[in-house]
């Protein structure tokens, strides 16, 4: 028996759909209780009230059970050209039930639900906590991880020496152990997260972009996430198509195709509205922004899991000049934390291009620090990107002489 | 081949614009740091954009007033050229001039529908304007050893009806190739993408951006150019008035961001400090920083050419 079938039967054992179907339901029906309505109330008066000056409390102090909550959550209080969007940041915790990856996630799109946020984007690979439910699973990261810090901590002493020497250090050379479990875990994964994400995008009506997981197409693995729309329903998929070496290693493929998503929030003015969700390493190339945006996106979102010790300057590497050059709104969300000798950092972010920020520094709204869990919101005023696109000093120009060679 | 060289590269400061009142002053100041970087033994040295066209202005002050004005029979960037071509006929230094409006003489009458280039009036057909464009060059031993045009126009270079340059060239000098990405492109990715697939080691960026100074936009320009590209970049900054025309941008040399000393991509930068900087540009630590942070490798040009990006020619 291989291992990535004894994987693949682990998984199922411990994530059965019933189970993660019943857990669901009992997790979101919780009657409202007096700290409830405190929290709801906190979320109201904060920038979301000062900026629309509309605050209903007299529909959630009447508001008694989770449904009702659901309702007064779901209403749109922002101008019909603005959406307010949500993503996550958020720390490798391994589960040693699924009951508590359920929490995790549920908690996060709650609170984006009770801001108002229309959709919610989880990071790459955000299924990686499951990993605690293999059998001696945490022993073993213990471990290695101590064991690659060590040798971290030795090169970083020898990149102070003499910095030519510094290589990837902290990047392991564990691809083979982890490729075996990605293949196994895949279909069991995708499948319960698949009805993770479809019960909680309908239950509290939000746009749910599902993070990153694995997609096991006969024998080729992809790097995907998955888009839900609020009535539950999975709008489409799509697979990171700028794989990093470690990906080359494990033997992930690379897609060879972008989608836009319809996007299309209850209340919101403009009918068309389009998204694109590329993965991670696919916002350093300039190519898959050009490409969504000439397939008529918007907004475009990037889960990150980023294998490197977090800076500013490498940071910016991604999804931010992304978004000044391709002239659209950017959502990041990002995995941090150790897994199997990985280290993972980085910030969560919403990002427009400089003219539209408000301190011209092309960003919205940023989690403060580069580990930890945040929940990241703003509001995205498509009608002011338009505007400011069309106008725009050095976007949109056209030398198809130079593009086609004609 | 040479794998480790200097460049120069100098930055006009608003005070530097306003003393030159005189085209002759500005090729004085351009000779003082010639000289100056040719002791330092730099192997290249790089002014920044519209230097030439300041040039060109400032020779053509006595009859214009406005951009608007311009009048092109003054603006003949051959003169200023000349001047450049003079000077590097003294020193052992490739020379990036900055950058000029150059005048298409081919295309000073064309018909309406731009077939034919010498019609006249009296044929019946209209006369526009010989075409200018935004223009850079290298010149070595006397010589224009590579003229660049730019490819993309701002929105305020549409306006002045400039025209956009089509093609991208390289020329090797010791081993090392070298392109031109001209200010405006800087923010328009496929030109630094296009010079990097054609195997480019340093892009000379002469720039000036409208408005007020924002260095996150020119960093997200050159500077991300050259991380997603991973060559060498020597931007060269304008800052004061063309005309009525206000320019900013800062001198920087820029490398890839696992090679520099602070992780951040830059080797030197004037930061608003000083008007010429130096730099060392290390050929086998590049090729070593790309070992570790190959972006390159990883295009996927079946995707782009399923989207039909560019027309697939990237």
């Amino acid at each position: 028996m291989s291992i990535e079938f004894l994987f693949e039967k682990l998984f199922f054992t411990k994530m059965p759909l019933v189970k993660i179907k019943t857990y669901l339901t009992e997790a979101t029906e919780i009657p409202i209780t007096p700290k409830t309505v405190k929290i709801l109330k906190e979320a109201e008066t904060s920038e979301i009230i000062k900026r629309v000056g509309k605050l209903e409390t007299e529909k959630i102090e009447k508001t008694e059970k989770t449904e009702k909550i659901i309702e007064v959550i779901s209403e749109n209080i922002f101008p019909s050209h603005i959406v307010k969007v949500a993503c996550v940041q958020r720390e490798i915790r391994l589960v040693s039930k699924i009951e508590e990856y359920i929490d995790m996630v549920h908690n996060f799109v709650k609170q984006a639900a009770q801001e108002k946020c229309s959709l919610i984007i989880f990071p790459e690979y955000n299924f990686f906590d499951l990993f605690g439910l293999i059998p001696g699973f945490k022993l073993l990261n213990t471990i290695i991880n101590k064991k690659t810090k060590n040798t971290l901590d030795k090169a970083k002493y020898e990149q102070h020496c003499n910095r030519s020497k510094f290589n990837k250090s902290n990047k392991s050379n564990n691809n083979n152990f982890l490729g075996k479990i990605f293949r196994g875990i895949a279909v069991p994964i995708e499948t319960g997260v698949k009805s993770i994400m479809s019960f909680l995008s309908e239950k509290y009506g939000i746009y749910i972009y599902t993070g990153s997981y694995i997609l096991k197409e006969e024998q080729d693995i992809y790097n995907a996430g998955f888009l839900f729309d609020p009535d539950g329903n999975c709008l489409g998929t799509q697979r990171k198509t700028h794989i990093v070496e470690f990906e080359k290693q494990t033997g992930f493929k690379r897609d060879v195709k972008l989608e836009v998503f319809p996007f299309n929030p209850e209340g919101y003015s403009f009918s068309d509205l389009k998204i694109a969700i590329p993965v991670c390493m696919d916002a350093t190339y300039f190519e898959t922004f050009a490409i969504a945006r000439k397939m008529g996106a918007d907004i475009v979102a990037i889960p990150i899991a980023n294998m490197e010790e977090y800076g500013l300057w490498r940071a910016l590497r991604g999804i931010w000049p992304r978004v000044q050059e391709s002239y659209v709104y950017g959502i990041k969300a990002s995995l941090n934390g150790w897994i199997a000798g990985m280290h993972f950092t980085g910030k969560a972010g919403i990002f427009a291009p400089i003219g539209i920020t408000s301190k011209k520094n092309g960003v919205i709204a940023l989690a403060p620090h580069h580990e930890g869990n945040y929940l990241v919101t703003a509001c995205l005023d498509l009608q002011k990107l338009y505007e400011k696109r069309s106008g725009a000093e050095y976007y949109g120009d056209r030398n198809y002489e130079f593009e086609y060679g004609l | 081949m040479k794998n480790i060289v200097k460049v120069a590269v100098v930055e006009w400061s608003k005070k530097d614009i306003s003393t030159f009142t005189q085209a002759e002053s500005l090729i004085r100041q351009m000779e003082y740091y010639i000289i100056k970087a040719s002791e330092c033994e730099a192997f290249i040295i790089v002014f920044p954009a519209f230097t030439g066209c300041l040039f060109q202005l400032l020779g053509a002050s006595s009859t214009v007033t406005s951009t608007s004005d311009i009048n092109i029979d003054y603006i003949e960037e051959d003169y200023f050229l000349s001047q450049i071509k003079n000077i590097s006929n003294k020193y052992n230094i490739l020379i990036c001039p900055g950058s000029y409006w150059s005048i298409e003489k081919t295309h000073e009458f064309e018909s309406v529908n731009g077939n034919s280039n010498l019609e006249t009036e009296d044929s019946g057909n209209k006369k526009i304007p010989p075409r200018i464009y935004h223009e850079s060059c290298i010149i070595s031993n006397g010589n224009i050893i590579l003229n660049q045009r730019q490819i993309y126009l701002a929105r305020w270079e549409r306006q002045l009806e400039l025209s956009r340059g089509l093609d991208m060239k390289l020329v090797n000098v010791n081993g090392w190739n070298i392109g031109i990405i001209l200010s405006t492109d800087a923010l328009y990715p496929q030109v630094s993408r296009r010079l990097s697939l054609m195997g480019v080691d340093i892009v000379l960026s002469p720039v000036g951006f409208l408005g007020e100074k924002n260095i996150a936009l020119q960093i997200s320009g050159m500077w991300q150019e050259t991380q997603q590209n991973l060559f060498f970049a020597l931007e060269s900054g304008f800052n004061g008035h063309l005309e009525d025309i206000k320019l900013w941008g800062e001198s920087i040399v820029h490398a890839p961001l696992e090679m520099t000393e602070c992780d951040n991509g830059i080797l030197a930068r004037t930061n608003g400090k000083t008007s010429f900087i130096i730099s060392e540009l290390d050929y086998d630590m590049r090729k070593s920083a790309i070992s570790r942070f190959d972006v390159l490798s990883g295009l996927n040009f079946e995707l782009y050419n399923n989207a039909g990006l560019f027309g697939g020619k990237l």
